[in-house]
């Protein structure tokens, strides 16, 4: 599995810098121009996970890589481990560099003048909680849309994954909308949210709880979908 | 000895094509060609053996080990085996350098300096990106990689298709090369995994190649194999004779009576002459000594086995 994950971090290793760069200059401008510290750090924490796992599935089929890979030592077991794990560690990173990335920001924000920047850009507005639960809800997106749109491209590939995953996420989405007015899902929640005066307060002990647990549950999808992933590339013809 | 691929009824269908039934074998210390128009099932073939597709049935074992299922080339037996495919499929971002380093992470014996060696021979760059590299230089690459983790068997899937005369001559060398290093010492008592006896299968239409260094030849037409031959016999004791309408009657008659096998023979009629492939033209020579006969290249051989009428 080792291999596969260094095989995977050699083939993005320009990739993952460009895209590091490109995605921290996107987040400073979110940030900047919406005034809200949160968006950019979502922003960063959740656009390059998506792009690694399309950008990964691509190199696949280029050039029969994908083909030839099946001839060194590795099974396809471990294709699919090793994979799986090289994208959790790119998820993990991003969460950590989108952390660094407020902290940063506020940190320098805080060094200006005052009034050279928007209050909402300081350590005072964002608290350190509120940006721990922003990143840990990018991560529950990161993982539950990877869960599932990982084991169909690796057993179609990235060039039919493309027309299967759309239709996929479509059912998925509706099928859960359903579900949730089924159960009152609404009435469920609720003891999560907290209003002040009529205004929703986001961010609360409850819900970051329930954040937690959402991670927690993403991650067992995450794994699940690992091993759905086996079964189906085990059977995979090239 | 047991030979380092060995392939027994081997069927694989698809729609509208059907690889087999096909047998194979490759020794230790030969060179086996494969041989056959596009599509004709050599990559089906090739596949199956190197677990990318199930076949339907048969049996096929690499190196003494059998392969039943898909993943039973464990990574053990992928270590002993180099395969180069079609195309350089190193990703285009790549670098030579990481093409080393991913050498390093997957085969547990992996030789960097022999890798640098072979980099050095063919002028490439360690910063050189994939991408940048043309098709001959690509492929020299991906058989450096194949080479360099000194396997006892290769599989080269038209590995010197688009390549210029003389990169194709570099790198039959390295192959000769290849089988050199593998090479049986006379009397030697300890023989060490570098000098086991080696073995290449290579598959290929271009029949030049093949001619230069194959030691046997199999051909595969639309799915069924058409002849298995050593090259010996074919371009050295194979012929072609070129007969008047008027003697093709009389000869095809002698042959049919005295030949083990006429279906060997084949005819092609041509607009002055009937040229028939026969399968020793010294014998054939001294039989019809009226009759011209010529020595034929695998490219003719080939030709008129698969166009020509089967006695």
């Amino acid at each position: 599995m080792k291999a596969m994950i260094c095989s995977d971090f050699i083939t993005m290793k320009n990739s993952l810098g460009q895209l590091l760069i490109l995605n921290v200059l996107i987040a400073v401008i979110i940030t900047v121009f919406s005034n809200s510290v949160l968006a950019g750090t979502a922003a960063l924490a959740v656009m390059i996970p998506f792009m690694y796992v399309l950008s990964i599935a691509a190199y696949d089929d280029m050039n029969g890589w994908q083909c030839f890979r099946l001839t060194l030592p590795l099974s396809r077991r471990q294709v699919v481990a090793g994979r799986y794990a090289s994208t959790i560690i790119v998820f993990v990173a991003c969460a950590l560099i989108a952390l660094i990335y407020a902290f940063v920001f506020m940190g320098v924000c805080s060094l200006l003048p005052d009034g050279a920047v928007a209050e909402e850009l300081l350590f005072a507005n964002n608290p350190v909680e509120t940006i721990i639960a922003t990143v840990g809800m990018t991560l529950f997106i990161a993982l539950v849309v990877s869960a599932i749109t990982l084991p169909l491209m690796l057993r179609f590939g990235m060039t039919k994954a493309t027309r299967v995953i759309p239709v996929v996420l479509v059912l998925l989405l509706a099928g859960a909308i359903y579900l949730a007015g089924e159960m009152g899902i609404e009435d469920q929640l609720a003891w999560m949210l907290v209003t002040n005066g009529g205004e929703l307060v986001f961010f609360t002990p409850s819900l970051q709880l329930a954040l937690l647990g959402a991670d927690v549950a993403a991650l067992v999808l995450f794994v699940l979908s690992s091993l759905i992933a086996m079964q189906w590339y085990a059977a995979r013809q090239f | 000895m047991q030979p380092l691929i060995k392939i027994n009824n081997l069927i694989k269908s698809y729609k509208g094509f059907q690889l087999g039934p096909v047998d194979l074998e490759v020794d230790a210390g030969t060179i086996v060609g494969l041989v056959g128009s596009n599509g004709a099932g050599k990559t089906t073939l090739i596949k199956s053996l190197l677990g990318m597709i199930s076949p339907d049935s048969g049996t096929m074992s690499m190196l003494g080990k059998p392969i039943q299922q898909i993943d039973d080339i464990d990574a053990d037996l992928k270590n002993k085996i180099g395969v180069v495919l079609d195309t350089s499929a190193f990703t285009q971002e790549s670098r030579v350098r990481d093409v080393a380093l991913l050498g390093r992470w997957v085969f547990s014996n992996w030789d960097t300096r022999y890798f640098q060696q072979l980099m050095d021979r063919f002028g490439l760059a360690a910063d050189k990106k994939v991408t940048d590299l043309s098709r001959g230089m690509g492929m020299k690459l991906s058989l450096a990689f194949a080479l360099a983790h000194h396997p006892r068997l290769l599989i080269l899937d038209e590995a010197t298709a688009g390549l210029d005369p003389l990169a194709r001559d570099e790198v039959l060398d390295m192959l000769r090369d290849f089988m050199a290093e593998g090479e049986l010492p006379g009397e030697a008592a300890v023989v060490s995994v570098a000098q086991e006896p080696r073995a290449i299968l290579l598959s290929s239409h271009i029949t030049s190649d093949l001619e230069k260094i194959a030691d046997r030849i199999v051909c595969i037409d639309d799915g069924r194999k058409v002849f298995e031959a050593d090259k010996e016999t074919i371009c050295n004791i194979a012929g072609v004779a070129r007969c008047k309408s008027d003697q093709v009657e009389r000869v095809i008659a002698v042959l049919t009576d005295a030949l083990d096998d006429p279906s060997s023979l084949r005819v092609v009629e041509g607009k002055y002459s009937t040229d028939l492939l026969v399968p020793d033209r010294f014998a054939f020579a001294q039989a019809f000594p009226e009759i011209p006969v010529e020595p034929v290249s695998l490219d003719d051989y080939l030709a008129l086995t698969l166009k020509g009428e089967q006695l």
